[in-house]
């Protein structure tokens, strides 16, 4: 059974259309939501969230409808959200912030609840640092807390936006081993601009597109559409759909199909995703 | 030779230092003089228990002032840390609340009618702000997390109304008595109705949108009525509106939920 059902489901901000008729279902495992700025993924993870209603379809998340006021607050309680900007009250530890959030995911006894904010600033390498101030942390350490927070109860359904931005490459592999260690028992759905965080975590890839699901498949698939569109030469060519110089000084060159002269090289997500984007025509908002 | 030996209550009782001085030295002489005790020490009992009691108290947050305040008016702990949370209770805005009711008052007691007209006009105005900064998505940098969380926002917003005005109040009031004339208490209708407007208002536009329409609206009323503006026959008008608002607001209480501002 598929955790999240949508059926065409539109949003629109007064007359300014954010999604239009998305229709997805996502099972268990880690889906990536891949796609340009303002292809309107925040909104459908805030949709998905419960925190904004969308204007058409129908949503069933964890077996509830959200519209529905009380199964709303049922899907809340498996939810663990970690939006794509997140602040801090002032004068927070870090350990007050994941409690006061606890508090509010109804962790009363507070036993309990100490130990399972304990157990998260674990999971994300912040036990460390629990009686520290929220505004004398890094970049990266307030992202951690924040995915802290989104990690609290074991939720059913982990929806993260944008979670690896301000993390380093050592903090990043981290967190996709608790990801990976996560999804094996819920769904989790992660908005990302980064490819390499689609290919090390998903089984699955939907790409937006002006508010329009444009690819929905497994990983492998989008990668093998750009088998043999892929080719490596000293200069740009001229029929590449797009090029670029690499570390090693030659140049990458996308193009569908790749002319006969050229010697094709493995496609990576990447460069499917480019050229998946560079063959849609030019996207008007939806 | 010692003939005797540290049981588990007494060594348990010296971990947690709970044993007195004379006990507590007696217990470390005799561990310098036995060999069959010392090792006790390593892992002596109820040392988890005294760590968990260390780390309790480094790690878990205290209680602020306000929090006690709202914890002895009868709130449980974690609706008295959800609630203290509010912006409505930091230092700045308290500061400056006070500093305006101060000035209104100043106004009202020396200056002559327009000096009592300037705090008709500010004081209803007093709870709405901070009304509409408890909940505010500009002032709750935290908000998209928490309207995902299952606790009701409508009880959040209610409890934070409440608690603000439960905080704040005698201060107006106390502030009020120093206004001569029944301006010093009439001003309440309008404050209460301006209040439940706003909170009804916040289920269609942000919270601070609805103040500042309030506002401009308790502006107009007062610059055009002067101090008809509390006139015997508008009291029954502010009671109404007030209920018909409280209506509104318990009808569409689950739009609280919702982030109430264009994302994007």
């Amino acid at each position: 059974m598929s955790a999240v059902r949508l059926t065409g489901v539109g949003k629109s901000f007064g007359r300014s259309p954010a999604l239009s008729d998305i229709s997805v279902a996502l099972g268990s495992g880690v889906t990536g939501l891949l796609g340009p700025n303002g292809a309107g993924k925040t909104t459908l993870l805030r949709i998905l969230a419960t925190v904004l209603a969308p204007s058409r379809g129908t949503i069933s998340v964890l077996g509830h409808d959200p519209a529905d006021p009380v199964a709303r607050t049922a899907v809340r309680r498996c939810l663990g959200y970690l939006p794509q900007e997140i602040g801090f009250p002032s004068g927070f530890t870090v350990f007050g912030f994941v409690d006061y959030l606890a508090v509010l995911k109804e962790h009363s006894a507070s036993e309990a609840r100490h130990a399972e904010v304990r157990r998260v600033l674990e999971l994300v390498d912040l036990a460390s640092l629990s009686t520290k101030k929220i505004r004398a942390l890094s970049g990266g350490q307030r992202r951690r807390l924040a995915l802290a927070q989104a990690l609290l109860g074991a939720p059913s359904l982990l929806l993260l936006d944008e979670p690896t931005t301000g993390l380093d490459p050592e903090q990043r592999v981290a967190l996709r081993s608790v990801l990976a260690e996560v999804a094996r028992t819920c769904t989790v759905v992660l908005s990302t601009h980064q490819t390499e965080d689609v290919a090390a975590l998903c089984e699955r890839v939907v790409i937006l597109d002006a508010g329009r699901v444009c690819f929905d498949g497994d990983v492998p698939e989008l990668v093998a559409r750009a088998a043999g569109c892929v080719w490596l030469g000293d200069a740009p060519h001229p029929d590449a759909l797009a090029s670029w110089r690499t570390g090693t000084g030659r140049y990458r060159n996308l193009g569908d199909p790749a002319p006969p002269d050229v010697e094709t090289v493995a496609p990576s997500l990447e460069d499917a995703y480019l050229l998946l984007r560079r063959a849609q025509p030019q996207a008007q908002p939806a | 030779m010692t003939t005797w030996h540290l049981d588990d209550d007494a060594l348990t009782r010296w971990v947690e230092g709970t044993d007195g001085a004379i006990a507590g030295a007696s217990v470390e002489q005799h561990l310098l003089t036995c060999a069959d005790c010392r090792p006790k020490v390593a892992a002596p009992p109820g040392l988890d228990a005294v760590w968990a009691r260390i780390r309790d108290d480094l790690e878990l947050p205290r209680p602020t002032r306000v929090e006690r305040a709202l914890i002895a008016l009868g709130l449980d702990a974690s609706d008295a840390r959800v609630v203290a949370v509010s912006p409505s209770f930091r230092g700045a805005w308290l500061m400056g609340l006070a500093l305006l009711l101060a000035f209104a008052a100043a106004a009202g007691t020396w200056g002559t009618n327009r000096g009592q007209l300037l705090f008709l006009l500010i004081a209803p105005l007093v709870p709405v702000a901070g009304v509409a900064l408890g909940y505010d998505p500009e002032t709750d940098p935290a908000l998209e997390a928490e309207c995902a969380t299952p606790w009701s926002r409508f009880r959040l917003v209610l409890l934070r109304s409440l608690a603000l005005l439960i905080t704040g109040l005698p201060v107006v009031l106390g502030v009020a008595t120093l206004v001569p004339g029944s301006i010093s208490v009439l001003w309440l209708a309008p404050a209460a109705a301006l209040t439940v407007v706003v909170l009804a208002l916040s289920t269609w536009v942000a919270p601070l949108v609805a103040s500042a329409g309030s506002a401009a609206l308790w502006v107009l009323v007062v610059s055009s009525l002067g101090r008809g503006a509390v006139d015997d026959d508008l009291l029954g008008v502010y009671a109404g509106c007030a209920v018909a608002a409280a209506v509104v607001l318990g009808l569409r209480r689950s739009h609280l939920g919702e982030l109430p501002w264009d994302p994007r």
